[in-house]
C-alpha cells in the first residue's frame, strides 16, 4: 500500500510539483527581464524622452528634433537589445535547469540505489 | 457520532510518524558524508593519502550520501502526502468524524490516554508546542497549569463526543477543510471545565481565544518558498519603469510610496473601500480619487496597499506596475523663492506626471493647499491643479478629512467635481485588534518588553469607550506606543499599566474599581451631602444611577444618567450638579454649562451643534471631553426645536452635528435644571400640600402651559422636584459656607470661631424662600467677608489670633 503511494507520489506528483514550479520560475523570468513589453516598445523613445518639432515648420529646429529624437530611439532600441539577448539566456538556463532537475528527480531512485551498492563494493 | 480514528484516512501518517526517529540518522549521514567528502577532496589534492584509502573514503561518502537523501525524499513524501490524504467536504453526518482530521489533531487525539475532554486538553499540552505560544501571551505558565490539570482536573473531563462534534461545527464555521487543532482547542474552551476555568480566571473570552489562536495560525504560517508565484511576484521587474518617462522635478520633491512599501505592516479592512478607488483610477474618464475620513482612521494606508498590489501586479492591467508617488508639497514650498517660482516648479512637475505616464500622484491633507484663504503662508494650487486634472493620464489621489472637504474643497465646485469622493469609515475593533497583533514584535523588540494579550486587549475596550472621538486604528496605536514607552522598565506590560495610560490621557480613573474608589462610590450620597443641604431623594437617585454605570451593569441606550431638576432658584440645584462632577469626574471643569436662555431662537441651533461658520459650543466640548457633566441651565427658555435635538441624545445617547458625524453622549451626565412652576412649590410649602400631590401639581402646569411635552418629560430617568429650604437647612448651609472662610483663615494662622447666634443672625437676615440660600451668600459676603477683610488689612488681625464676630453689629472680637 505504502510503495504504491510512493510510487505515485515519485513519478506523478513529485514531477507536477516541478513542472509547476518550472512554469512559474519562467513566467519570472519572462516579467523580470519584461520581454513582451521590450519586444513592443523596441524602437519607443528612451524614458520617453523626445523633442517637440514645434508648430511651425522650421528645418532646423526639425532637423535637429529629428535626430535627437532617432538618437532617442537607438539608445532605447541598443539597451532594450541587450536586455532582451540577456532575459532570452537567462531563461533558457533556467528552462536546461529544470529539465536536469526534472530528469535526476525521475531517475533519483535507480541512481540512489547505484550509488548506495557503489559505495559497498568500493569498501 | 461515527468516529474510529483507526480506520481514518489519516491513520497510516500516524503509523509512519513512529519512525519520526529517522530524521536524527539522517543529520548524522549529513555529518558523516561531509566530512568523508572533505577528506577525500583533500587526500585528492594533496595526495598524501593513498589510493587505496581513498577509495574506501569515497565509498563510505557513497553509501552515505544515498542514505541522506533517500531519508530527506522520504521525509518530502510522509510530509506532503502522507500527512495529508485526499480532503473530504466536512459534513457532520459522514460515515466517520476521524477522516477529517489534520494530522496534528489526529496525533493529539491518538496519544490522548483516555477519550475526555480533560485527557484531551492534557495531550494538546504535550503534543502540540505551538500551544506553549498562547499562554506564555495569556500570563499562564504551562507547567503549572499541567500540574493543575493533573492534580485536580484529570478525571473531571467532558464527554469526548462531544468535544468532537463541537470541534466539526467549528471548523465548518470556519470554513476550514480539514478540523484543526485550533478547532479542537476553540471546543475544548467551550466543554472542558478545566480550560473554562483558566480563561476565566485570566480574563480571556472565548472571542479572545479565538483572536489568540487565529494569530497563532498566522505567526507559525508556512514560510513561502521561493518558487511559489507570489514569492516571485515581489521581485517586481526589471525593465517595466523604462517605458515610463523620467520625472526629475517631481522625484525632489516627492516620497515614493513604491519604494517604500517592503516596510509595511500587513494590510488589514478597508478592502471596500480600497476596491472602489481602484475602480475610480482604472475609469478612462474622472479618474481621480477624494480619499475622505478622520485623521488616524489609516487613510493613507489605502494608498500604500494600492501601491503594493500594483507593484506585485495584482491590480487591473491599467493600473498594474505604476508609480504611487506623494506630493511633498511642504518642501516645494520650503525650496522655492516666491508663488511665481512655485508655478512654475508645479506646473512642471505635473507636465513630467503627464509625460512619464504610470504615475499616481497622491496628496495628503489636500484641503491645505487648496482652499481659497488670503492667508499669510499657505497656497492655493486649486487653479494650476484644474487644468491638469482634465487629462485623463493625470491621475491623482488626493487625502482630506471631513472639515476640509466641507471648508474649503466644498466651495470649488469646480475643483471637486474632478474627483469622486471615497469615505473611510474608521477601522472596527476586531480590525485594530488585528493591526495592534501585527504590531505587537515591532513595540517588542524597539523597547524590548514583553507585551501580554490583556493589555491588548484593554487597549481597544478603553480607547474604544474613553476616546470615542478619536478613530481606529491610530488611537490604539497611540495608546500602545505610550503604554509601552512608559512602562518599558517594567519588562511585561499590563492591563493596569494602559488603565493607568487612559487615566492620564482622559483624567477619568479607569479599570478596576481601586478601594479608595469603591468607597467613594458607596458613600456616594454622604459625599454630596457635604456640600449640599437637604434634597435627600434627588441625591438618592443620582448615587444609584451613579452605582450602576460605574459598576458597568447598566444597559441603558442613552447616557449614564438624564435628570430633570425642578424647583425654585438657590434651593442646590446647580451644585448638586457641581459636587457630581467633582465627585465623580474629578473636577468641577468637567461640567460644560450652558445657559439654555441664550438659545431662544431655531436660528441658534447652529451655535449648539456646529456649522460651516463656527464649531458647534456643546457637540465641541462633548467630543473633547466625552466624560463631563452637561448642565443644561433654565431649560424651559430655550426654543423648542433646540429642546427637541435633545429628545435623540437622551433616548439614544447621540447627537449628529454640523457636520454629520455622531458625537457620542453616552459618557455623559445630562442635568437640566428649571425653575418652572416654582410658584406651585412654594404655594404648597405654605398650604402644607402632600410632597407627591405636588410633584403632580407641576406637571400639569408644565404640560398645560406647553413648557415641556410629556414624551420629552419621559425621557429622564429621573424628574427630581427640589424642595424649598427651611431656616433649619438654612442654619445648616450657613455653616458650610462659614466653614470655608473658617479653611481660608487657618492658612493665614488665624482661628475663626463661628457660634451659634451668629448663624441665626445670618438666617435672620437671609431668609427669604423665593430666593433659597442664594440671599445668604450676599449676607456674608457683605458681613462677615467684609470685616475680616478690613481687619486684614488694617493688621488688627495677626498670626495667632483667635477671632469671635459679634451678632449685634458684625464687629470683630479678637483674643490674642
Amino acid at each position: 500500500m505504502i510503495l504504491k503511494q510512493y510510487i505515485c507520489w515519485h513519478f506523478i506528483d513529485a514531477p507536477k510539483a516541478i513542472l509547476k514550479a518550472w512554469n512559474n520560475i519562467l513566467c519570472f523570468s519572462f516579467n523580470y527581464f519584461s520581454l513582451p513589453l521590450l519586444f513592443k516598445t523596441f524602437f519607443s523613445y528612451w524614458k520617453r524622452f523626445y523633442f517637440s518639432y514645434g508648430k511651425r515648420f522650421d528645418l532646423k529646429k526639425y532637423s535637429e528634433a529629428f535626430s535627437l529624437n532617432l538618437m532617442s530611439r537607438i539608445i532605447g532600441a541598443i539597451i532594450r537589445f541587450f536586455v532582451i539577448i540577456f532575459g532570452l539566456i537567462f531563461s533558457l538556463v533556467v528552462f536546461l535547469i529544470c529539465l536536469i532537475f526534472l530528469l535526476i528527480w525521475i531517475l533519483m531512485p535507480i541512481w540512489l540505489i547505484y550509488l548506495f551498492l557503489y559505495g559497498i563494493k568500493l569498501i | 457520532m461515527n468516529f474510529n480514528i483507526e480506520k481514518s484516512l489519516i491513520w497510516s501518517a500516524l503509523k509512519w510518524d513512529k519512525f519520526t526517529f529517522l530524521k536524527h540518522f539522517k543529520k548524522l549521514f549529513l555529518i558523516i558524508f561531509s566530512v568523508c567528502f572533505l577528506v577525500f577532496f583533500l587526500g585528492f589534492i594533496t595526495e598524501i593519502i593513498s589510493e587505496e584509502l581513498l577509495k574506501k573514503i569515497f565509498g563510505y561518502f557513497s553509501i552515505s550520501f544515498s542514505l541522506f537523501l533517500s531519508l530527506k525524499i522520504l521525509q518530502i513524501f510522509f510530509e506532503t502526502k502522507i500527512k495529508q490524504p485526499i480532503i473530504l467536504p466536512l459534513n457532520e453526518k459522514a460515515k466517520n468524524i476521524a477522516d477529517f482530521l489534520s494530522f496534528e489533531t489526529a496525533k493529539i487525539i491518538f496519544r490522548a490516554k483516555k477519550r475526555t475532554s480533560s485527557y484531551l486538553f492534557l495531550s494538546v499540552l504535550d503534543n502540540f508546542p505551538n500551544i506553549r505560544f498562547i499562554f506564555l501571551r495569556i500570563l499562564l505558565d504551562i507547567k503549572v497549569l499541567r500540574k493543575n490539570l493533573i492534580k485536580d482536573f484529570l478525571e473531571k473531563g467532558e464527554d469526548f463526543e462531544k468535544v468532537i462534534s463541537r470541534s466539526l461545527q467549528i471548523a465548518i464555521e470556519n470554513k476550514h477543510s480539514k478540523i484543526e487543532t485550533q478547532d479542537l482547542l476553540l471546543s475544548l474552551a467551550e466543554i472542558d471545565p478545566f480550560l473554562r476555568r483558566i480563561l476565566i480566571q485570566v480574563h480571556v473570552s472565548k472571542q479572545d481565544f479565538q483572536d489568540l489562536l487565529e494569530w497563532l495560525k498566522g505567526v507559525y504560517s508556512e514560510k513561502e518558498r521561493f518558487w511559489e508565484k507570489e514569492s516571485l511576484r515581489k521581485k517586481g521587474s526589471l525593465a517595466k519603469q523604462w517605458t515610463a518617462g523620467y520625472t526629475i522635478t517631481l522625484d525632489k520633491y516627492s516620497i515614493d510610496i513604491t519604494e517604500k512599501i517592503k516596510r509595511f505592516f500587513p494590510f488589514i479592512g478597508h478592502e471596500k473601500e480600497l476596491k472602489e478607488v481602484e475602480n475610480i483610477l482604472a475609469k478612462t474618464e474622472n479618474n481621480n480619487v477624494l480619499i475622505v475620513g478622520e485623521s488616524g482612521s489609516s487613510r493613507k494606508s489605502i494608498v500604500e496597499n494600492l501601491a503594493e498590489k500594483s507593484l506585485l501586479g495584482k491590480c487591473s492591467t491599467v493600473l498594474n506596475f505604476k508609480r504611487v508617488v506623494e506630493l511633498d508639497i511642504n518642501s516645494l514650498v520650503a525650496g522655492t523663492k516666491d508663488s511665481e517660482e512655485l508655478e512654475f516648479v508645479l506646473n512642471k512637475i505635473f507636465q513630467e506626471t503627464i509625460r512619464a505616464g504610470n504615475i499616481i500622484l497622491v496628496m495628503n491633507n489636500f484641503h491645505n493647499y487648496v482652499g481659497q484663504k488670503s492667508v499669510l503662508g499657505t497656497i492655493d494650487i486649486s487653479n494650476i491643479l484644474c487644468s491638469y486634472l482634465n487629462y485623463s493620464q493625470f491621475q491623482m489621489i488626493a487625502v482630506t478629512d471631513y472639515d476640509g472637504l466641507h471648508r474649503d474643497i466644498g466651495k470649488n465646485s469646480a475643483l471637486l467635481a474632478f474627483f469622486e469622493k471615497v469615505e473611510v469609515i474608521p477601522k472596527s475593533e476586531e480590525d485594530a485588534l488585528k493591526i495592534l497583533l501585527n504590531r505587537l514584535y515591532f513595540f517588542e523588540k524597539k523597547h524590548k518588553v514583553f507585551i501580554c494579550f490583556q493589555a491588548i486587549k484593554q487597549i481597544i475596550e478603553m480607547t474604544s469607550k474613553y476616546l470615542p472621538a478619536l478613530p481606529f486604528p491610530e488611537k490604539a496605536i497611540s495608546v500602545l506606543d505610550e503604554t509601552v514607552s512608559s512602562y518599558a522598565k517594567e519588562k511585561i506590560i499590563l492591563p493596569k499599566h494602559v488603565s493607568k495610560i487612559i487615566t492620564r490621557k482622559t483624567e477619568i480613573p479607569v479599570g478596576d474599581l481601586e478601594e479608595k474608589e469603591k468607597n467613594i462610590l458607596l458613600n456616594l450620597e454622604e459625599l454630596i451631602h457635604q456640600r449640599l443641604i437637604n434634597q435627600e431623594q434627588a441625591v438618592k437617585d443620582i448615587a444609584t444611577c451613579l452605582k450602576r454605570a460605574r459598576s458597568e451593569i447598566s444597559t441603558n441606550q442613552g447616557p449614564m444618567g438624564t435628570f430633570l431638576f425642578l424647583g425654585p432658584t438657590g434651593v442646590g440645584k446647580t451644585e448638586t450638579a457641581k459636587s457630581l462632577a467633582e465627585i465623580y469626574f474629578g473636577s468641577e471643569n468637567k461640567m460644560i454649562r450652558l445657559d439654555m436662555s441664550e438659545f431662544q431662537e431655531t436660528s441658534d441651533i447652529a451655535r449648539l451643534i456646529g456649522s460651516e461658520k463656527e464649531p458647534g459650543f456643546l457637540t465641541t466640548q462633548v467630543k473633547e471631553n466625552p466624560f463631563s457633566l452637561v448642565l443644561l441651565d433654565e431649560l424651559e427658555k430655550a426654543n423648542s426645536n433646540i429642546i427637541n435635538l435633545f429628545l435623540q441624545v437622551l433616548d439614544e445617547g447621540y447627537l449628529t452635528d454640523g457636520f454629520g458625524r455622531k458625537i457620542n453622549f453616552k459618557n455623559t451626565i445630562i442635568i437640566a435644571t428649571s425653575n418652572a412652576g416654582y410658584e406651585i412649590i412654594l404655594k404648597a410649602i405654605e398650604e402644607k400640600t402632600e410632597w407627591e400631590k405636588v410633584k403632580k401639581q407641576i406637571f400639569d402646569f408644565l404640560f398645560q402651559k406647553g413648557i415641556f411635552r410629556p414624551e420629552f418629560i419621559n425621557r429622564f430617568d429621573s424628574v427630581i422636584v427640589f424642595k424649598p429650604l427651611t431656616k433649619e437647612n438654612l442654619l445648616d448651609i450657613s455653616e458650610l459656607l462659614l466653614k470655608k472662610i473658617v479653611k481660608k483663615l487657618e492658612t493665614k494662622g488665624i482661628k475663626l470661631v463661628i457660634e451659634k447666634p451668629l448663624k441665626e443672625k445670618i438666617v435672620e437676615l437671609s431668609y427669604n424662600p423665593t430666593f433659597g440660600a442664594r440671599e445668604m451668600k450676599r449676607v456674608i459676603q457683605d458681613r462677615i467677608e467684609n470685616t475680616l477683610a478690613s481687619g486684614l488689612l488694617r493688621g488688627d488681625l495677626k498670626k495667632g489670633d483667635k477671632v469671635f464676630i459679634k451678632t449685634d453689629n458684625f464687629d470683630l472680637e479678637i483674643n490674642q
